[in-house]
């Protein structure tokens, strides 16, 4: 729906600065109510993140929340639309439905958790709140909005476009309260995902380490090849993070709880508490910056929260100039001088970057502005696959190709955009797959398509896969429904169709919402191809074609089984195969006009 | 037997599940206003407290209720005849902890026909649902297994 909106509403070509750019928060459909993982918002725009030929792309990016979500929907709205231009900083209420604009000069310049505080202070504990910090106020490119406190919003720089509309926050609060339609089918569905999470044999440990109990994937999907993985896990495993932990933090209906309140016991920064999901990125990031202690990474992490800039982004950034410094490649001496190895040097570049002084200007303009102003080519970045000019969280060479790492550069926001599904693990068995995919409503030929091998992608066909499971993310994210239960498969598709219909009345089976799930992609790619991307833009990042050489040895960009080799030549065809599954044109990646009336969609 | 609901502050997650679970319930619609279960954020620590009626042995609500709609049964439980309720909000007044909700009369936690909403749904099990005999015995585990640290390192 959002998609839709934005297709409608977005004049082609105009600046992500400009007034003209609105920015859509919607909530999903299912939030407000008890399904388990229920609680995501969207925040829909053309991002600032520049990519190639200064291109935008339009897209979305998800939030959890303990609240926001679930009082947007007690609030009575569905969508928020921010279009135009405040002359000063401003923030905004919506409360049962009026919406009040409200003066925040007093907020201006103050961390996003600071101004968070102050808001729930004003406005009741119990209200959602997104908020933006001084990078969003000093339009980084990757700044984001910080819901609730402990979850982000849009690490391509949603934050920034909030400071480009001078919008400091959002409250949400109402009392309107959600009726249902099939009180009995809803009440059934409900304790049915209830008792599949309390039963998940993995539960204790989730509810013991929050997202750090997805370690074990981790150490795969984000290993950097720096370290050997038995000296990141002494440094950043399972132990250290029980010694910074204080407790774990659900979104609203969460069965299971991914955030964390952490509190660092003892060092230079004893006493300091932060709220979030730190610890893959205090982990990866640690190990790509040789930053050993863990408390200084969280220490760092803090820092970027609170000043709203995505951290994945900001030290990739860092080690990627640093790198090249060292490496002689930087004639620009100011740069020279300010680029060491050291924790110091990172905490100094941060501040320079969230202010934009100095250096830090340059920064915070991304991968591609950097390139250009430095001479460096982002393609030749050693760690982190960059497309559409944002860096990736996973790797394939160290986790294979599995069809979530496809997603990257499928999307049109280069950020995963399928739904997480037991595939995110690695090599689950063929039966398993077919298994989950089998309450999807796939015609029964596609289900051939996606598992008859092939030479260049193997047993499971992950181009075909991905078409699906990014309709399936376009499903749960217009309903609100965290993905994460997916990927330990402790719900389906059949759920969510049937706790869908008994919520809103409106009968749809998993194949139905999967049409629908398929109706708003081809509005995000329409949306994107009107600002002129094509097949030439989904490209994978270079890096991937390259071996990672890392002290257990040299990793290859492999198929899902690790059976073969991915090379250039493969990912071509595996492109093929994900247009082809798409019906949009092979050669441009366009969606024909046959394919768009078949999904009913006006160009 | 009469039980106790307990809350554990350390494990709430503020996840608001007894708020959405509760309402839909105890209201037949879900909206945290209309919960018996408030869980309360103290944002300047993000520390999550979940409240509801305690189901005093002495309560000032009863007391105060010029209906006589609020009884305290065998099993402990306070409740509030709906049908004598006149929604005069007195009980709210009288309540030292803020636990009786309003709408159009006055309700509160009746512990869901002895098998809460709420306590099922707690994952992180913040909500437990016990014997007086067996109140405080989770927490004393606990405290027994730091002492065991204690001891150990001497």
């Amino acid at each position: 729906m959002a998609w839709e909106l934005i297709y409608k509403l977005l004049p082609p070509g105009v600046d992500p600065f400009a007034p003209e750019n609105p920015i859509i928060i919607s909530v999903g459909s299912l939030v407000g109510t008890a399904a388990p993982g229920a609680s995501k918002i969207a925040g829909t725009a053309k991002f600032p993140a520049i990519a190639d030929e200064k291109k935008h792309f339009v897209g979305s990016s998800v939030s959890g929340g303990r609240d926001f979500g679930l009082m947007m929907r007690n609030a009575g709205c569905e969508h928020i639309v921010i279009s135009g231009k405040s002359e000063s900083p401003v923030y905004l209420v919506v409360d049962n439905g009026e919406v009040e604009i409200c003066d925040a000069a007093a907020l201006w310049g103050k961390s996003t958790e600071e101004t968070t505080g102050l808001l729930k202070q004003k406005y009741g504990s119990e209200c959602g709140c997104a908020a933006i910090g001084p990078a969003g106020e000093n339009l980084v490119r990757y700044a984001f909005a910080v819901v609730d406190m402990t979850n982000s919003l849009g690490r391509s720089g949603l934050g920034a476009l909030f400071g480009s509309k001078n919008l400091k926050a959002i409250v949400v609060k109402g009392e309107r309260g959600i009726s249902v339609k099939d009180p009995q089918r809803y009440e059934k569905y409900v304790r049915l995902a209830e008792a599949k999470a309390q039963g998940w044999d993995n539960l204790d440990n989730w509810l013991k380490l929050g997202m750090g109990a997805g370690w074990p994937i981790f150490r795969y999907t984000q290993y950097p090849g720096k370290w050997t993985r038995e000296k990141w896990d002494s440094l950043y495993g399972e132990k250290k993070r029980l010694e910074t932990l204080d407790k774990i933090i659900g979104c609203s209906s969460c069965r299971i709880s991914c955030r964390v309140k952490w509190r660092i016991g003892t060092g230079k920064y004893a006493g300091e508490v932060g709220m979030g999901s730190p610890y893959g990125k205090s982990a990866t990031s640690g190990q790509l910056l040789d930053v050993e202690d863990h408390r200084k990474m969280l220490h760092l992490v803090s820092l970027a929260n609170r000043a709203g800039i995505d951290f994945y982004s900001f030290t990739r950034l860092v080690d990627w100039v640093t790198a090249s410094s060292e490496q002689g490649k930087i004639a620009d001496d100011r740069f020279n001088d300010e680029l060491q190895r050291s924790y110091d040097h990172y905490l100094q570049l941060l501040s320079k970057t969230v202010n934009r002084e100095g250096v830090g200007d340059i920064l915070a303009e991304g991968w591609n502005p950097i390139g250009e102003e430095l001479g460096l080519d982002p393609q030749d970045y050693w760690y982190a696959g960059i497309c559409k000019g944002v860096d990736f969280i996973y790797d394939a060479r160290a986790a294979k190709l599995h069809p979530l790492m496809m997603t990257f550069f499928t999307n049109p926001r280069p950020h995963h955009g399928g739904n997480h599904t037991i595939t995110t693990g690695l090599g689950k068995d063929v039966d398993e797959i077919r298994e989950q995919l089998d309450t999807w409503g796939l015609p029964p030929e596609a289900m051939e398509r996606i598992f008859a091998p092939t030479a260049h992608s193997g047993r499971l066909n992950v181009g075909r896969y991905t078409k699906w499971m990014e309709d399936a993310m376009a499903v749960r994210n217009s309903l609100g429904v965290c993905s994460m239960y997916s990927a330990f498969g402790l719900e389906n598709m059949d759920w969510v169709a049937n706790i869908f219909s008994a919520v809103t009345g409106i009968e749809m089976s998993s194949g139905d919402l999967m049409r629908a799930g398929e109706r708003a992609f081809n509005f995000k790619k329409l949306a994107n191809v009107r600002e002129g991307f094509r097949r030439k833009d989904d490209r994978p990042p270079r890096l991937w074609l390259r071996p990672m050489h890392s002290p257990e040895g040299e990793l290859r960009t492999e198929d899902y089984y690790k059976e073969k080799v991915i090379t250039e030549a493969d990912f071509e065809k595996i492109l093929d195969d994900y247009y082809d599954e798409r019906g949009w044109d092979r050669e441009t990646g366009v969606p024909p006009d046959k394919k768009l009336e078949a999904l009913g969609i006006e160009r | 037997m009469e039980k106790i609901l307990l809350f554990d502050l350390d494990k709430c997650s503020g996840c608001r599940t007894c708020e959405l679970v509760c309402s839909f319930s105890n209201a037949g619609v879900i909206n945290p206003c209309l919960s018996r279960i408030k869980r309360i954020t103290l944002a300047e620590d993000l520390c999550f407290v979940p409240m509801t009626c305690l189901q005093c042995e002495e309560p000032y609500c009863l007391e105060a209720c010029p209906a006589g709609a609020i009884s305290k049964g065998e099993d402990g439980v306070v409740e509030i005849d709906q049908q004598r309720c006149v929604g005069c909000k007195m009980c709210l007044l009288a309540c030292p902890f803020g636990n009786i909700v309003v709408g159009e009369k006055a309700f509160k936690c009746e512990h869901c026909d002895g098998d809460p909403r709420c306590v099922r749904s707690c994952s992180n099990r913040a909500l437990t649902y016990v014997t007086k005999g067996e109140a405080g015995y989770e927490k004393l585990s606990r405290t027994a297994r730091k002492l065991q640290e204690i001891g150990k390192t001497g």
